[in-house]
């Protein structure tokens, strides 16, 4: 049997992935997210002095807040398994991945456990998310100075 | 859980309710007309309602914009305030198209107290000043 | 021709005796009722996954040799092994059970390669009482292969899922009334080609298929010959593409074909393809499938566990995954 033969059969029998429906999923859950982060958004502009603008931080630190109490009482992994990148890309994501990976190596010890390990799986997406953010923000400056754009 | 977060949910919703609705609505207690603002607010298909504030030499305007017009909050903002300034060349003017200043302006306009004007209005300009 | 790395037993050691421990989300496994021992916390009440991990290859130790009344000093040699690097927990418990001590490691296929060895040092007359057998922990497993347990990543139909079980065999020169080992196959590393790290069970079964093919070639036996032949966890993926790998190679793949993963936790979709890991085949063999040749049920077995030779570090380098599987032929004399 060569790799290739077998690849055809494996392609025919292994279960698919159901595209579609997890995009409406991901949606779905991703829209879910954001909308429970639009009504924290709402609670501090009514309730405190917060503009639209400046109720952004505490918006985010209360979705992180929530994700990690989730990711604690185990309920996240649920969440994600339904709703994947849905899941996945919010700001609760980036928790999860930060919390999940202190608690798994909380047995190692504070420091090079927990400390050493906490963003190995979040540290990426900080690297790639400052990359990408420089990178735009270069485009961005020279558009601007061409005159093609404006801020 | 479920239940206290779907409680804290349906308490947000409500509490954000208090609003004026479409269109212009003007506190004027200053000696300008409120004319040229609702002129303004008339040329200008993309907003949904203003709030108006004219007091002392104070212009103090919330404005709601259509739901897709949103991602360009700011040249509105930017174009609308040129305009103003046009037409109340006498007047500090301030316009947002924050939320936050909808419901303030909103609130002076209902409250019929209008003692502490002067401190409210200085708190909403205060607000948009505040960074990050 | 007859291939290489055939085993008979002409002596035909006996499995004395078995132990399986699990975990307590194993209640859910339709064999529960057989497992001789299922803790109520994952981490049997100590402080970290691999300590928990040690103590169930420990406990499930004790328990097989408990059955025939023996104690660990009296034990000549212990094979063991499991998923975590470097062995650690097998490590540990041999430790504690001071019984001389070979690591092994065929990933999941740990369960069958440690009892041919058992076969072997007791086929030649070198021992009275060898222990064999394999585990898993689920959270230390996961973790050592995947991601951390709580991150939230959407695994797909063809996953697994690491059970938490040990099982350990006893196996004793002939005793009458016990199953014993006939005959052996060491597998070969297959690799075709995979490199799915979640989709395991389609990457095990070109080698469970080499193994099954190589066992009856070698050995002139027939799958007709068997009442039952049970690979190891290869999931209801895998075990549907060994099947067709099988009825290709003119095999008749008849309800005498099995999988420990696909049985282990009843088909619950909760676990996705099924069970995988190496207390998923040792748990089945040492509880169900020894269970049943105790009774009569089954005369002849041929048990195939399989194992994909992968780490973390190979499949992030683009590596393949290589596959394992062993077999051994066990009978009711």
């Amino acid at each position: 049997m060569d790799e290739k033969k077998f690849a055809k059969i494996e392609q025919q029998l292994s279960p698919k992935t159901p595209l579609g429906l997890n995009i409406v999923k991901a949606f779905l859950t991703g829209g879910t997210i954001c909308l429970i982060g639009q009504f924290i958004a709402m609670f501090y502009m009514t309730f405190f002095d917060f503009t639209e603008r400046t109720a952004s931080n505490p918006t985010v630190a209360t979705m992180v807040f929530l994700a990690m109490v989730l990711t604690g009482l185990g309920q996240y992994k649920k969440i994600a398994q339904f709703g994947g990148a849905g899941a996945a890309v919010p700001i609760t994501g980036f928790s999860n991945a930060v919390v999940s990976a202190s608690i798994e190596h909380k047995s190692e010890g504070y420091v090079l456990g927990v400390g050493g390990n906490m963003f190995k799986l979040a540290g990426s997406v900080i690297l790639f998310g400052v990359v990408s953010a420089f990178t735009v923000a270069l485009i961005k400056t020279i558009l601007v100075k061409f005159g093609v754009v404006s801020w | 859980m479920r239940k206290i977060m779907f409680l804290l949910l349906i308490s947000v919703v409500l509490s954000g309710c208090a609003r004026l609705g479409e269109g212009i609505h003007i506190y004027n207690d200053s000696n300008a007309d409120s004319a040229p603002a609702e002129n303004v607010f008339k040329e200008d298909d993309r907003l949904v309602s203003m709030t108006v504030i004219l007091h002392d030499q104070q212009f103090v305007s919330g404005v709601t914009v259509k739901t897709f017009s949103r991602f360009h909050k700011k040249k509105i903002e930017k174009e609308l305030k040129e305009k103003l300034e046009k037409a109340y060349p006498d007047f500090d003017v301030t316009v947002s198209a924050d939320n936050k200043i909808v419901h303030k302006t909103t609130e002076i306009i209902q409250n019929k107290d209008k003692a502490q004007l002067e401190e409210q209005l200085e708190k909403i300009i205060s607000l948009l000043k505040e960074e990050t | 021709m007859v291939s290489k790395g055939l085993l008979t037993f002409p002596s035909n050691p006996s499995i004395a005796a078995t132990g399986v421990t699990a975990g307590p989300l194993e209640k859910k496994s339709p064999f529960s009722s057989q497992f001789d021992k299922i803790y109520t916390d994952e981490r049997m009440h100590l402080k970290t996954n691999e300590q928990g991990h040690a103590k169930m290859i420990e406990d499930a130790s004790m328990i097989a040799l408990s059955k025939i009344d023996a104690v660990p000093s009296k034990a000549d040699f212990f094979f063991a092994g499991d998923l975590v690097n470097q062995m650690t927990p097998s490590n540990f418990s041999a430790s504690t059970l001071q019984i001389p001590y070979i690591g092994m490691f065929s990933a999941c296929a740990t369960s069958i390669s440690s009892l041919l060895m058992a076969a072997l040092v007791t086929d030649a007359n070198l021992s009275e009482i060898t222990l064999a057998g394999a585990g898993s922990q689920h959270n230390a497993i996961e973790r050592q292969f995947r991601y951390p347990v709580e991150y939230g990543s959407q695994k797909p139909e063809s996953s697994q899922w690491t059970v938490t079980a040990a099982g350990i065999a006893v196996v004793t020169p002939n005793r009458k009334k016990t199953p014993v080992i006939t005959k052996g196959t060491m597998g070969r590393v297959i690799d075709l080609g995979m490199t799915d790290p979640l989709n395991m069970g389609a990457a095990m079964a070109p080698a469970a298929m080499d193994t099954l093919e190589r066992h009856l070639k070698g050995h002139q036996a027939s799958e007709a010959d068997y009442d039952l032949i049970m690979t190891g966890d290869l999931g209801k993926t895998g075990f549907t593409i060994f099947k067709e790998l099988a009825t290709r190679k003119e095999i008749v793949v008849s309800e005498k074909f099995q999988d420990a993963g696909e049985a282990f936790y009843g088909g619950d979709p909760k676990f996705f393809s099924g069970a995988s890991g190496a207390g998923c085949s040792s748990a089945i063999y040492f509880s169900e499938v020894y269970g049943k040749m105790m009774t009569g049920d089954y005369q002849k077995v041929l048990l195939i566990a399989t194992g994909s030779l992968l780490s973390p570090l190979s499949y992030q380098q683009g590596e393949t995954i290589p596959c394992i599987a062993h077999a051994v032929e066990l009978m009711m004399k």
